[in-house]
């Protein structure tokens, strides 16, 4: 298993598109960040006009924790890490390097691997974003405090499990279909558009077949909670979104196990 | 010797299509072993199932003494390096980072000098930090043998590893292959359809005909039956066998109730004729036979009729 793992962790730093992805998610996050910073800084924008922006601005200073929250609500982080694991995953497959590991073990292992890279592309993802912000923070004079660690804390540590949660869906899709466009595809038809159409049905026949009014599926669902949850969550939000996220994360692996156990090499 | 790998009635189905019917192979310890077939023959099906690669649709695999679930279970399929089809590599990484790659899954210590030595016997040291998508298809075939020789396999399964090399690399093949299996005991099976090539470095052969398997013989007596020889035609066939006995000749054979093979001293096939004919025995027929491998290989497929 930590053969596979650093085989794995080789070939993501080694190859390209985890450098080009990083690059784009980089440069996203400054222009993001430079915005916000601008709005929040003394930059000369009216006061007005933050206000509209953000609901309430206490004369330009702004929580870090806030703004990095509304940075993380977007569907950035989650369409990078969708488009890194499902290039990262198919990769074996599609340049047929796989027929070199058929010593390896336990098929499994590379679902496991999967799960650590996804993991470990998440937490760079959100450091990357926490000092890029930092850095846009400093060049834009924003005026930023932090008003509580722990909540800034207790937030990266439930989103890094939600944001994991989802970068399994293209290893799911990967071992089920073998597809580099469907592993793409799947997560990010499921975070612009997909999901939220898939919560409204779901949502309605809950209500109105199983009579279960007020039912809200996206609270149960990874990306419903990487949406929804804010900084200062309730413990209890914090504590079922990462169940959910715990939950998807073993019903992910033990597929993917089954469906790459059933299947000969391409 | 002890067989290394066998397969009993191994057969592998696709919807209606048995790309592997009912194959018997036997493979021993320190043979080079040339499976010959035609595209689409079976061959690949085949080294697929035994690299654990694919799922046998039926049939047994023995591999190193252990069969079914113990192969998985002992990690059998770790002894083997296979090259199948295309060589697996990555082309946006250096040629040495793809043979770190599979260095790190099996745990390989000592990892630069491994590959350099790798990359040294495959010829492919001046190219070790250049991006293997640029390298022409006999560069990408060194590359996927060198990758295949990671772990120091004991079995080395190459499925056409000719494919694409120019003749000094076919000839560099060929003594990579006798070097691997005479100083480190390696196993080696290896397909091809270039026949006389093949012939060239097999010790034993199994014919693949639309997944099944015809025949297995060894390199002696594919050359047996491949040698030039005089086929004489008599019914008389015990007094002809006196009479070429009488003239000095030991290398001739029986190949059936009217048929003898003599294997030496063709250039006198008017003096034996007339030797023949003084003893009184009716010769049918006598005509000097020359069977290349490729001509066997038709003959026993039934195929050629192209040519």
């Amino acid at each position: 298993m930590m053969n596979v793992l650093r085989m794995e962790c080789f070939r993501m730093r080694k190859s390209f598109s985890t450098w080009i992805i990083l690059a784009v998610y980089v440069c996203l996050y400054a222009l993001a960040g430079g915005v916000m910073g601008l709005l929040t800084g003394d930059s000369g924008i009216s006061l007005a006009f933050r206000t509209e922006l953000f609901g309430a601005a206490d004369e330009g200073v702004t929580d870090f924790a806030e703004l990095f929250n509304s940075c993380m609500m977007g569907n950035t982080l989650v369409l990078i890490t969708s488009v890194f694991l499902g290039m990262h995953t198919t990769a074996h497959t599609v340049t047929g390097f796989q027929k070199n590991l058929a010593g390896v073990k336990r098929k499994s292992y590379f679902v496991f691997s999967d799960l650590c890279i996804c993991l470990l592309f998440n937490c760079i993802l959100l450091l990357l974003g926490m000092a890029v912000l930092r850095a846009v923070i400093l060049v834009t004079h924003a005026t930023v405090t932090l008003s509580s660690m722990f909540h800034l804390l207790r937030y990266c540590g439930v989103y890094l499990l939600l944001s994991t949660a989802y970068g399994m869906l293209p290893v799911l899709t990967a071992a089920l279909t073998r597809s580099r466009i469907a592993a793409i595809a799947v997560p990010v038809v499921y975070c612009t558009m997909g999901g939220n159409l898939l919560y409204m049905i779901l949502n309605y026949f809950a209500g109105s077949v199983l009579g279960l009014e007020g039912c809200s599926v996206e609270s149960y669902a990874p990306y419903g909670n990487i949406c929804s949850l804010l900084f200062n969550a309730s413990a209890e939000e914090c504590t079922r979104a990462a169940v959910s996220a715990v939950i998807f994360i073993l019903v992910c692996i033990c597929i993917s196990v089954h469906a790459g156990r059933k299947r000969d090499a391409a | 010797m002890e067989y290394l790998l066998t397969t009993n009635a191994l057969t592998k189905q696709y919807g209606r299509l048995k790309a592997c019917n009912a194959v018997d192979m036997h493979l021993r310890q320190g043979e080079i072993y040339g499976f010959i077939g035609k595209n689409g023959s079976g061959k690949t099906t085949f080294m697929k199932m035994i690299c654990g690669l694919s799922r046998p649709t039926s049939g047994t695999i023995t591999l190193f003494g252990c069969t079914g679930k113990e192969l998985q279970r002992q990690n059998v399929f770790a002894r083997i390096g296979a090259l199948i089809e295309v060589p697996g590599i990555y082309g946006s990484m250096t040629a040495k980072d793809n043979l770190k790659m599979k260095c790190l899954a099996c745990g390989v210590s000592k990892i630069d000098k491994y590959c350099e030595e790798l990359l040294e016997l495959v010829s492919l040291t001046k190219f070790a930090d250049k991006h293997a998508g640029g390298f022409s298809l006999g560069m990408r075939q060194r590359l996927g043998i060198a990758m295949a020789l990671v772990g120091e396999p004991e079995l080395l399964v190459l499925d056409e590893p000719t494919n694409g090399l120019d003749p000094q690399g076919i000839a560099d093949m060929r003594r990579i292959l006798r070097q691997l299996c005479e100083e480190k005991g390696m196993t080696i099976l290896i397909s091809s359809h270039i026949l006389e090539e093949l012939s060239k470095v097999a010790t034993c052969y199994g014919i693949l005909n639309e997944g099944q398997l015809l025949m297995e013989l060894t390199h002696a007596e594919l050359m047996d039956k491949c040698s030039d020889r005089l086929c004489i035609t008599t019914e008389q066939i015990e007094r002809a066998a006196a009479v070429l006995g009488e003239m000095g000749i030991r290398n001739f054979r029986t190949a059936d109730n009217r048929t003898l093979h003599v294997f030496e001293r063709h250039e006198e096939v008017c003096e034996i004729n007339r030797r023949l004919v003084m003893a009184d025995i009716p010769v049918a027929g006598i005509v000097l036979s020359q069977t290349s491998v490729e001509e066997f290989f038709f003959s026993v497929t039934g195929g050629g009729n192209g040519r």
